[in-house]
């Protein structure tokens, strides 16, 4: 068998079934490599968590996968522009001039389409990008939080649905269950408080899936001086790779169990904008990070996540169990999370060497 | 005409992947084998071999759920640009190869610029071994220290 030419990861590598990686070793003296990723030993241990109990019940952990790039943005400049390029990838055209399914999926608490992302491209904001992605043939859809009372990203999702190739949903799930109070005065109460936050960016164009997740929603607070606070700190990440394609399948989990998005499902014909494209696939390694796609549901009838779902914790506590030097966290709010808590005394107890923790004030 | 190459393997916790499964793809000829209790292995191979690749046993890992079952992670490879002399650790070549092989991705590829990348990773190393001096440099401490945990 001949040994193929070493080259580093990239979304261009073959698919195949071993994560590429090179070393270069030298001949007559000893050279060390380490191994990463997962190696089976005691799972208390391990940094990535395969299974983890709610009350009696044991259940899965999200898959764990190799080969992942993750550059981190901190605040929204950095993080628009980032997403202002991926966006700009989707071109409708494959590479052998044919018709592509390139899609941009959205997840958003809020989302205001008109504010100049980046400030070195004026006039560039969310409807111009829709508009010229829908323009090509590209799937945009997007599913936005329906905050009670006002009017929050109703103007997006109608402007969204007037495109050709693009569908939005309002979502309010977990707040849909609003009844009459008028005897206290409040005409209408939410039953249930909270919100659906994911701030999630899937893109499939010309150069592969290029996926965000974290806390930056489309506002232009985020950007620009609009109050106390602003422009708002805060941190994204783009991902590239396998990873990514759990954040394409939690946009799919949520469309699709939403009676707005089932609708999509049905035949053009019949009014819908069209189901949704998935995989074929998963992405090809793009780099040495190990990633695992943590999230958080509430117990509020999702199909897919029944009885809630809340791994973004557990791998927040696995994290903070195996930490040996320091802990550092920001957080906006930082309670109702007594387990978190817990686990941060007993990181100081074991001795690590710093705990920070940044809150907002 | 024959030269020796000798890897020791330890994983994420620095410790040797013992009595573990491999096999060592280098020109034309394959070599199986078992590391020793170091973790290390040892074969001599050709001269002029410049390149191979080396694929580690699955059992070392978790089976890993893939929901569309495409495509799976069963073993562990990596692929080898063997040289007859490794750069020394204070020369940006040398501390590329030996931080990238020990886990701390200093650059995508071996050469002598020296980018954000590499000091950062240099920054890694120096944290992950007290007393070192963080400061992104290869100082004459962080060179000793990096060759003695590489192994040369």
């Amino acid at each position: 068998m001949v040994a193929s030419t070493p080259s580093p990861p990239n979304r261009r590598d073959p698919p195949e079934s071993l994560l590429i990686r090179t070393a270069q070793v030298g001949t007559g003296v000893l050279n060390t490599i380490r191994v990463p990723g997962d190696p089976f030993r005691d799972e208390r241990k391990s940094w990535f968590k395969t299974e983890f109990y709610s009350g009696k019940e044991k259940k899965e952990m999200p898959t764990i996968h190799e080969g992942n790039e993750v550059k981190y943005l901190i605040d929204g400049k950095d993080a628009f522009k980032e997403m202002v390029a991926a966006i700009r990838t989707v071109t409708g055209i494959s590479d052998t001039g044919e018709k592509a399914n390139h899609f941009i999926y959205m997840l958003n608490w809020w989302m205001d389409k008109e504010f100049e992302l980046d400030s070195d491209e004026p006039g560039v904001n969310l409807s111009l990008l829709l508009d010229q992605a829908s323009q090509k043939g590209v799937m945009v859809r997007a599913m936005l939080w329906n905050q009670p009372f006002t009017t929050q990203n109703s103007a997006e999702v109608d402007y969204i649905n007037s495109l050709d190739n693009g569908a939005a949903i309002l979502d309010n799930r977990g707040n849909e269950d609003l009844p009459p109070f008028s005897w206290v005065g409040v005409p209408f109460f939410p039953m249930r408080f909270g919100a659906q936050h994911q701030k999630v960016l899937c893109v499939l164009g010309e150069e592969g899936l290029i996926c965000f997740c974290g806390g930056i929603d489309f506002n232009p607070d985020r950007v620009q001086e609009l109050g106390k606070g602003s422009p708002l700190h805060d941190v994204h990440c783009r991902i590239r790779g396998p990873a990514a394609a759990d954040l394409v399948h939690l946009f799919i989990q949520r469309w699709n169990d939403h009676v707005e998005g089932q609708k999509h499902n049905q035949p053009i014909a019949l009014g819908s904008k069209g189901p949704l494209i998935t995989l074929k696939e998963l992405p090809l390694s793009a780099g040495p990070q190990i990633v695992q796609v943590g999230r958080t549901f509430g117990d509020l009838n999702y199909e897919f996540a029944s009885g809630g779902e809340q791994t973004a914790r557990e791998i927040i506590l696995c994290a903070i169990n195996n930490a040996k030097r320091f802990i550092y966290t920001e957080d906006q709010y930082f309670v109702g999370n007594p387990q978190v808590e817990e686990a941060l005394f007993e990181a100081l107890k074991r001795g690590i060497q710093h705990l920070t923790v940044v809150l907002t004030h | 005409m024959i030269k020796t190459l000798k890897i020791r393997l330890i994983n994420d916790l620095d410790q040797p992947i013992k009595m573990s499964k491999y096999l060592l793809e280098v020109d034309n000829q394959t070599f199986e084998g078992i590391t020793n209790n170091e973790g290390v292995l040892q074969h001599d191979i050709p001269v002029g071999a410049k390149t191979g690749k080396l694929i580690l046993d699955k059992k070392l890992f978790h089976r890993r759920k893939n929901p569309t079952d495409e495509i799976k992670v069963e073993n562990w490879s990596i692929d080898l640009q063997i040289v007859d002399s490794m750069a020394p650790g204070d020369q940006m070549a040398g501390a590329q190869a030996r931080l990238n092989n020990l886990g701390f991705f200093a650059s995508k590829e071996i050469h002598e610029q020296y980018e954000e990348q590499t000091r950062r990773a240099i920054q890694r190393f120096q944290t992950a071994h007290p007393p070192l001096k963080v400061t992104g440099n290869i100082d004459q401490e962080t060179k000793k220290r990096l060759e003695d945990v590489y192994g040369s």
